[in-house]
């Protein structure tokens, strides 16, 4: 599989995640949204223990926010928790990784098993293992342009 | 009278958003119940009834395969229906969890008409689910 290929898919794997489950439609933006990583959410779950590869999803928190607000079916008014934030984080970043687990499972006939979820508040943007060769770093918005990243790395022959 | 529903998921706003999904279904439903992880659920199954599951598979702890195992063990849990929500979608994994006697199976991403059309097609369970006002088949 070639990377424009596993390009291909991560989009329409991220596009199905959000409008299915997340109630938010999203496309894909030219520019890194580096003004938006003073505060943001880093999800990271790993393929074979990390050995075939992660996936990296880094939302600004007011992005995440909204994202939890519609998720959870609340208004801006409501009371939100911040672990109910972090929480979706993970849960967007499991699917996602889910659905990239699911698919390249299907490509080479072996199963790329899912590690759990894990989250973290930062205030700056994390190493994203650009240095990998077989890596995608895509970045999206909502229709109120807040963006946010999705990084796939692959470790292994697909 | 309503159903006592357990929904078994490491993330609480996952169970949220499933508990939301199974009361739009129109599913009759007197109670929820919830546990973080395949231990915790065990413990709920032991001190309530239950009339159905919804569990995660990828779970810290113990995970929904784990759970299952166990669950089918015991003669009364093993005729609870359970369906199995999860990102787990590779055939192999698939075919391992169905191989365990779960009743449905549904993939995250999902919508929540998918947990009607679920219910509705659970062999021997036959629910009464409500009409949705709308669209045949539940307009969410």
């Amino acid at each position: 599989m070639d990377k424009a290929a596993l390009e291909k898919m991560l989009i329409e794997v991220v596009y199905n995640v959000f409008s299915t489950t997340f109630f938010s439609l999203v496309e894909e933006c030219p520019d890194p949204p580096c003004e938006e990583c003073d505060d943001i959410y880093h999800g990271r779950i790993e393929f074979n223990n990390g050995e075939w590869g992660t996936l990296d999803v880094v939302i600004s928190r007011d992005f995440a926010k909204n994202v939890t607000i519609d998720f959870l079916g609340k208004t801006e008014d409501d009371p939100i928790e911040e672990s109910e934030i972090a929480d979706v984080c993970g849960e967007i970043t499991n699917i996602v990784g889910g659905d990239i687990s699911t698919k390249l499972s299907d490509i080479t006939g072996e199963y790329w098993k899912l590690s759990i979820p894990k989250v973290e508040r930062k205030n700056q943007c994390p190493p994203l293992h650009f240095e990998d060769p077989n890596h995608i770093t895509v970045f999206f918005q909502n229709i109120n342009e807040d963006k946010f990243i999705v990084h796939l790395a692959v470790r292994r022959e697909i | 009278m309503g159903l006592q529903v357990l929904v078994v998921d490491d993330s609480s706003t996952m169970r949220k958003f499933v508990k939301k999904a199974v009361t739009a279904s129109g599913l009759n439903v007197s109670q929820f119940f919830e546990a973080a992880n395949g231990e915790e659920a065990l413990k709920q199954l032991e001190e309530n009834w239950i009339d159905i599951i919804f569990t995660d598979i990828n779970m810290p702890v113990m995970d929904g395969i784990t759970f299952i195992r166990e669950a089918k063990k015991d003669p009364i849990y093993r005729e609870v229906p359970i369906v199995v929500v999860t990102t787990e979608g590779a055939k192999e994994k698939v075919e391992e969890i169905r191989s365990l006697g779960v009743d449905a199976f549904i993939k995250k991403p999902f919508r929540p008409e998918d947990v009607r059309n679920v219910l509705l097609d659970i062999e021997g369970a036959e629910f009464e689910l409500e009409e949705l006002p709308g669209a045949e088949g539940g307009d969410f």
